[in-house]
């Protein structure tokens, strides 16, 4: 089996320096560090790749994976050795990539294409795109707006907490990257608060608690902080840690910019 | 039984079923699960307010909700060959604590600070809850899973 896929590399046409354990492991982190800024579990990532460089023949695989950074080595049968580092910059939740990634590895692995094919399929993946702006901003809405009628706020709340929410998909939209993660946390959550507040003043909302409820809903790492705890029981000591600690600093922030809005407002609310 | 079929709870099941929809697509979701994520949603709110209803507490409610929706994202992540994320993430997010961290604010500028600990201690708790169902279904199934194909392999090596 491994004779046949070394053979395979042979074959096809080499534009990775001639390099195939370079190569092969190159093309692996592309896919492991796809799936890990799109928000999957560290066993899952660490898994893909040991299978994909199994899969084409490695007969030594190492990976470690934190959420920020991969570091792997392989070596191939005939001796061929790469290690890589790989940094992950954080990307915002996309699960249909990650879909899309676990359908790659799921294939590659099977049928071992040359490993050109395999850069072409991560490239288009990467590219695809399957929601437009405007479903983005729609996305907000209704979350925030629904969740704020869902504990127990009137339909002129939830109104209210969809426009804040519309609000939000702004600040994530144009923040992209370089922006502190916690800072936008904060900015949101002290814009979030003061809106709310300044809607009941002026008599659009009924209740400000529900309001601010609907808003409070997208930015709690809720689930997150639920799957940190669930590395760190799953034995990812490191992931886990690092996650948890992510999950309370930006609760910390929500709590300061809601306090802060509050503050300012004054009496807006109690 | 008048007491559990209440409105605001038919209300709350038809916003779960819309909020886990709209999380589903910040999560960007492909569109062919969303309907799978609303009904997670509702079905993970239903077994939360029914532990609830009979007076188990938060805790209980949360993780068995949450292992719930861990359970119903294993099984359609099986089914339709996705990972299981896609449908755990939407479904479990009408459980999160979110009107507990409010409140805990709420009464720390109020200076009520017996109600700020007290929603304090229950948005702790709703976590770890949601943390303990999600942690136990897939090492379960994960053994069960494991098992069969082990016994399979037997099975086959003995033929």
């Amino acid at each position: 089996m491994i004779s046949k896929n070394v053979q395979a590399f042979e074959s096809d046409n080499r534009s990775f320096a001639d390099h195939t354990a370079e190569y092969l492991l190159c093309l692996a982190l592309d896919i492991g560090e796809g799936m890990l800024k799109c928000g999957a579990e560290i066993r899952r990532v660490e898994d893909t790749i040991e299978r994909v460089c199994v899969a084409y023949g490695a007969s030594h695989v190492e990976i470690f994976a934190i959420p920020s950074v991969i570091i792997a080595a392989i070596r191939l049968p005939d001796g061929e050795y790469s290690s890589q580092v790989r940094r992950v910059k954080k990307g915002g939740n996309n699960l249909s990539l990650l879909e899309r990634f676990n359908e790659i590895s799921r294939n590659i692995c099977r049928t071992t294409p040359p490993l050109a094919e395999v850069d072409e399929m991560i490239r288009k993946a990467k590219e695809k795109k399957v929601y437009p702006k405007w479903l983005h901003f729609l996305s907000y809405a209704l979350a925030s707006g629904s969740f704020a009628v869902f504990f127990g706020g009137s339909w002129r709340d939830g109104i209210v907490a969809a426009v804040i929410g519309l609000v939000f998909a702004l600040i994530d939209l144009i923040s992209l990257e370089g922006v502190n993660q916690f800072a936008k946390t904060a900015m949101q959550s002290f814009v979030g608060g003061l809106l709310s507040c300044l809607a009941i003043r002026a008599g659009l909302g009924d209740d400000v608690g529900m309001i601010m409820i609907g808003t409070i809903m997208i930015l709690i790492p809720g689930v997150f902080f639920s799957t940190a705890l669930r590395d760190l029981l799953c034995g990812d000591f490191l992931a886990g840690t690092l996650k948890t600690v992510q999950a309370i600093l930006s609760t910390l922030m929500i709590a300061f910019g809601y306090l802060l809005a509050m503050f300012l407002v004054g009496g807006g609310i109690l | 039984m008048s007491d559990f079929f209440t409105l605001p709870f038919f209300t709350q099941l038809v916003m779960s079923a819309l909020g886990s929809i709209g999380f589903a697509m910040i999560y960007r979701v492909a569109g062919k699960y969303l309907p799978l994520a609303a009904l997670g949603g509702v079905l993970t709110f239903a077994v939360y307010y029914t532990v609830e209803f009979f007076g188990l507490g938060v805790f209980a409610a949360a993780t068995f909700s949450s292992a719930f929706s861990a359970l119903f994202s294993e099984i359609f992540a099986k089914i339709k060959r996705a990972p299981v994320s896609i449908f755990l993430l939407p479904c479990s997010i009408p459980i999160v604590p979110g009107s507990g961290l409010y409140y805990t604010i709420a009464n720390f500028i109020a200076k009520d600070f017996a109600a700020a600990w007290h929603y304090l201690g229950v948005t702790l708790g709703i976590g770890l809850g949601i943390a303990c169902g999600i942690v136990v279904v897939p090492v379960l199934w994960h053994l069960i899973f494991g098992a069969i194909t082990y016994l399979g392999k037997r099975k086959k090596k003995a033929e």
